[in-house]
């Protein structure tokens, strides 16, 4: 079991994105949050080593989502777009994070998303990794609950941050989902929840048993729209969370 | 010349006798219920209303002054009570074309209840909706198709990632897309290491990754299919809440317009509309607060009800008076609203015309000032050849502004129209437009003048008591009426009528009231009218008295004592807007040997009109006849009106001129003491002349003035003695003998008064006796005709010398 934590301050919400991650709705989270929490907000971008090795493949394509036309993939049309892809990042980042009168700050760097994800969350309070798959449909103005799955190790940051996210989405229903081990015994985070939220008619509390993603997602009624889990959880797990996410990731410290 | 004998000051007044009156003042009267001397118009009124056929408006004809409006009033309000049966007017958007705005027609009250419930409606729909849509049942039903979407997009993906990881690719997003990798042993490969791959195995894998491409084209491809699928959906259970919603707010709606055919219909269509476009209503900025809701509902255009006409408090039909009737204002309009320096309109901002108001009722109009108001009698006609009102905007017509314009659905039209103009106006459109006779088959004359006799003034008296008590004039004692009377029969100008011209008697009563309550009066008596009228006259006479200065200081050259050859006073009136004065003016002649022809100085400069250059010529088609019947008038003349630098028309100077000229051929000295007026036939009769009262008072005040000798008077026709209504300072002259007025039927009988000579009558041979100044006129003649049978001969002679010369 990992060591049980005091509530502390978190000094920067980072927010971690690679190719096609990048969303606004992503970045006023992670600003919203930093808001909150009186923390700065750093963007990464991470620019995908893997794509730019396959874009030197001599019979590399690239199918457009836009057209569902084919096009010739190189080095160079591939390193502009990232490049592109980056400063938009930048631009909207700097721009919600001004408006929200917030410290920013910026990177891009070159790898892979889930390893620059679990090798930043050292140095920062909270790590969020973008996961956005385009073929996700939520159609823009409709009213829609919001799905929180929380994965609770005991992890006393977990509850600070279950207690933020669902005061950012405080005007619309809340379900939130949580998962344990089914060898854990007593939860203070499922008491201290049901405490919390026993006056809040929008809450939906499950509780769910095991770790592995994929078992749990099935389970649960509705698709999570922000996982949120412990750092101090093995990297492995760490690592099948991320690589399985369809959405966001909140690694807490 | 006792033949001749002077109108007594009698004959000079129609007076109006007190001893007919048997009541002390005007508030003892009977009021008249209808006008005096009117029946003919009231008549074609009256028919005019009650006939409910095409095309039968009416035109009231007269001229100003006459109460043509206040009686068309009258007569259309008491008319108008009588149907009751009105209607409420509206414009609605029309769903299908928001160009082509749709009618309402309703019971009167209709249209504003509509214009609430509508209000009411859409401020519920704005709270009923989101909250509908915030509903566990639609959330959980949308989560359901959201879900059923996405599972089914991740189930694309997913086969199509394992298939192809299975067949050694990888599927990785690019900023735009996808792209595929091979993957040896769930490795990427890397450019390096595919190059060290054997040929074979390298065409194997782009093999591989060419058909996944297909594969991944093809789900791609389906994207924005099974998107659309999915948004119907939404949008079908959109419908389907947003039905629900508004078939539980709508029912008291349709209940209570359930037997307005029309209502029901807009209110189906306005259903349909609300379920298209529910999303309208669920705001995300908007919020639910009721201040918020009371805001946006009226930000809700479409929906709205634009009540055009509305009768809810109207009892009676419609009696409607447009005084600017301009074609916006007779026709409607439509306006625009400035938004973003773009001009916009729609339904809400279209206006109602005259036309709309009057629907089922009466529309009263100035004609004059629909024929000057551009465009607006061509709408007014459209309207009425047509039965309906169909609004189009002026700009538009004449291509003035090009922005998005509206077309609303025509108003039927019910409207009886009434027009109210002056009789010329009357007859131009009669004689120019042909189809004002078809619109307008009614004409109601109204006369300016009715005849005097005993019943008449006693109803005159009435009529004075009615406008004296609706216009809350004080009341006029017995003598005072009687003044009114006399100067209504002068206003004719003629002693034998009696004026209708209301509004002006209205003044003088209400001008008579002003002096009565200066001299603490509580009835208006004869000298507060006489005051008046003085008053009146002073206000307006500064011309008149400038003119009368010029003459007495010898500025403008009037004898009125002496004799003068070829000289003589003619007299005019100058009509200077409502008042008129009369002045005199001297004429002159010269006469010579010449070819018969008399030269009007005043035509030759164009400064005569038509009507004096037909006197000249009738005076010289007389002296043709009179003097030279038998043989050439061999006589060159000419006449002038001596100082005038103005034009001069009428022939009431002809009789002057004819004297004047007569005066001239025989040397006969005319009494200047003497003015006169009157024209002339071919056979020398004096015909009646316009403005008598003027002319009499305009000469006998220069008299005045210069000191009256008892020799001055004026020849007038003694047709117009009838007309005569002088003032009492030439009355009381008359009576003293220091003034006459003369009357004559023949041109002798003036040349008797004005030379002191006989006509004298011919003989067997055809002579004048000697003395006579017909003697004096055919004898100088005769020397002229002599004087040109020798010219005639000298003129031959000479001829036929040359003739042997050559």
């Amino acid at each position: 079991m990992p060591e049980t934590v005091n509530k502390t301050r978190l000094l920067q919400v980072t927010l971690a994105v690679g190719v096609g991650d990048y969303s606004l709705a992503n970045i006023e989270l992670a600003v919203q949050m930093a808001t909150a929490l009186d923390a700065q907000v750093h963007g990464l971008f991470v620019e995908d080593i893997d794509l730019l090795q396959t874009a030197d493949l001599p019979f590399s394509v690239e199918i457009t989502l836009a057209t569902a036309q084919e096009r010739r993939l190189d080095m160079l049309s591939i390193q502009r777009s990232l490049r592109a892809e980056s400063l938009q990042f930048r631009e909207n980042l700097a721009q919600t994070a001004e408006r929200s009168q917030v410290r920013w700050s910026f990177d891009t760097v070159r790898g892979r998303k889930i390893e620059a994800g679990l090798s930043g969350i050292e140095s920062t309070g909270l790590m969020i990794v973008g996961q956005t798959l385009s073929h996700r449909q939520t159609p823009a103005g409709t009213p829609r609950k919001k799905s929180i799955m929380v994965f609770d190790d005991e992890t006393t940051g977990l509850l600070q941050v279950i207690e933020l996210v669902m005061d950012l989405g405080a005007a619309q229903l809340v379900e939130l989902t949580v998962v344990r081990s089914e060898e854990s015994g007593a939860s203070t985070l499922l008491q201290a929840l049901e405490d919390k939220l026993k006056n809040t008619s929008n809450l939906v509390l499950t509780q769910l048993a095991g770790y592995d993603l994929e078992s749990v997602i099935k389970q649960s009624a509705a698709k999570p729209d922000y996982i949120i889990v412990s750092r101090h959880q093995p990297s492995e797990v760490l690592r099948a969370f991320l690589e399985k996410s369809v959405c966001p990731v909140i690694l807490v410290t | 010349m006792s033949k001749h004998k002077p109108l007594t000051a009698e004959a000079l007044y129609h007076r109006c006798s007190l001893d007919q009156f048997d009541f002390v003042s005007t508030s003892e009267l009977t009021l008249l219920e209808e006008p005096l001397g009117q029946n003919r118009a009231l008549e074609a009124i009256n028919f005019g209303v009650d006939i409910d056929q095409d095309g039968f408006n009416l035109f009231v004809l007269g001229p100003p002054g006459l109460g043509k409006h206040q009686l068309v009033e009258e007569i259309l309000s008491r008319r108008a009570a009588a149907e009751p049966e009105l209607f409420d007017w509206c414009y609605v958007n029309n769903f299908d074309n928001f160009q082509k705005p749709r009618v309402l027609k309703l019971p009167a009250g209709t249209g504003l209840q509509l214009r609430k419930d509508m209000e009411q409606l859409i401020e519920d729909l704005m709270t009923a909706l989101p909250s509908s849509f915030q509903s566990e049942e639609y959330r959980t039903r949308l989560q359901e198709l959201e879900d059923e979407f996405n599972e089914q997009q991740e189930q694309t993906f997913t086969k199509l990632y394992e298939e192809a990881k299975e067949r050694g690719v990888a599927v990785m997003r690019t900023p735009a897309g996808y792209t595929l990798a091979p993957l040896i042993e769930d490795e990427l490969v890397k450019p390096e290491d595919f190059e060290k791959l054997p040929q074979k195995k390298q065409e194997k894998i782009e093999k591989t990754i060419a058909d996944i491409q297909l594969q991944l084209r093809d789900v791609i491809r389906d994207l924005p299919l099974r998107q659309r699928e999915h948004h119907k959906k939404v949008k079908a259970l959109q419908k389907e809440i947003t039905q629900l919603t508004i078939e539980q707010l709508i029912g008291w709606l349709e209940h209570r317009y359930e037997q307005q055919k029309e209502v029901r219909d807009y209110i189906a269509r306005v259903k349909a509309y609300v379920i298209e476009n529910a999303q309208d209503f669920i705001s995300s900025d908007g919020g639910v607060e009721i201040e918020n809701i009371k805001q946006r509902v009226s930000s809700f255009h479409e929906y709205q009800i634009n009540v055009l006409v509305d009768n809810s408090y109207s009892k009676t039909a419609p009696v409607i008076y447009e005084d600017n009737p301009t074609y916006q204002n007779l026709i409607g309009r439509i306006e625009h609203v400035a938004q973003m320096g773009t001009l916009l309109t729609d339904f809400t901002l279209i206006k109602a015309g005259a036309l709309h108001r009057a629907n089922g009722g009466y529309l009263i109009l100035d004609a004059h000032k629909v024929l000057t108001h551009a465009f607006a009698w061509d709408g007014l006609k459209r309207a009425l050849s047509s039965h309906e009102v169909k609004i189009e905007s002026l700009e538009k017509m004449l291509s003035l502004v090009s922005t998005i314009s509206l077309e609303p659905e025509s108003i039927a039209l019910d409207v009886k129209v009434v027009l109210v103009g002056e009789p010329l106006l009357y007859y131009l459109l009669k004689a120019y437009d042909p189809e004002f006779s078809l619109l307008f088959k009614v004409a109601a004359d109204f006369s300016e003048d009715t005849d005097r006799n005993e019943e008449s003034t006693l109803l005159y008296a009435r009529m004075i008591a009615t406008l004296q008590n609706r216009h809350k004039i004080n009341p006029l004692d017995r003598a005072g009426v009687a003044r009114v009377i006399e100067q209504a029969a002068r206003l004719a100008d003629d002693g034998e009528k009696l004026s209708l011209r209301v509004e002006t008697l209205v003044d003088l009563m209400r001008e008579a009231g002003y002096w009565s309550k200066k001299s603490n009066s509580s009835l208006i008596r004869a000298e507060d009218v006489e005051t008046a009228l003085e008053k009146q006259r002073y206000r307006q006479d500064k011309i008149r008295e400038k003119m009368q200065e010029q003459i007495t200081r010898g500025i403008r050259l009037i004898d009125t004592e002496g004799t003068k050859i070829a000289q003589v006073n003619g007299l005019s009136v100058i009509q200077l807007g409502d008042y008129a004065f009369g002045t005199p003016s001297r004429i002159t002649a010269t006469a010579r040997l010449g070819q018969g022809k008399v030269v009007d100085i005043e035509r030759e400069v164009k400064l005569g009109g038509h009507i004096h250059s037909k006197g000249v010529l009738i005076l010289s088609s007389y002296l043709a006849n009179h003097y030279a019947r038998d043989c050439p008038l061999p006589l060159s003349a000419s006449l002038v009106f001596e100082q005038s630098y103005g034009m001069v028309d009428g022939d009431s100077a002809s009789a002057a001129e004819l004297c004047v000229l007569l005066s001239a051929l025989g040397d006969i000295p005319l009494k200047q003491s003497l003015a006169v007026t009157g024209s002339i036939s071919q056979l020398g009769e004096i015909q009646a002349i316009g403005g008598g009262n003027e002319k009499i008072e305009g000469y006998f005040d220069i008299c005045r003035q210069r000191g009256l000798t008892g020799e001055q008077g004026v020849i007038i026709p003694a047709a117009n003695q009838v007309h005569l209504m002088l003032n009492q300072e030439v009355r009381q002259a008359v009576a003293a003998e220091q003034f006459c007025i003369y009357t004559a039927v023949h041109v002798e009988d003036v040349m008797e008064l004005l030379s002191g000579l006989s006509r004298g009558e011919r003989d067997d041979a055809g002579q004048f006796p000697e003395g006579s100044f017909n003697w004096l006129v055919q004898d100088r003649i005769q020397e002229l005709q002599e004087l040109h049978r020798r010219y005639s001969l000298k003129e031959e002679t000479v001829s036929e010398d040359e003739n042997s010369d050559a």
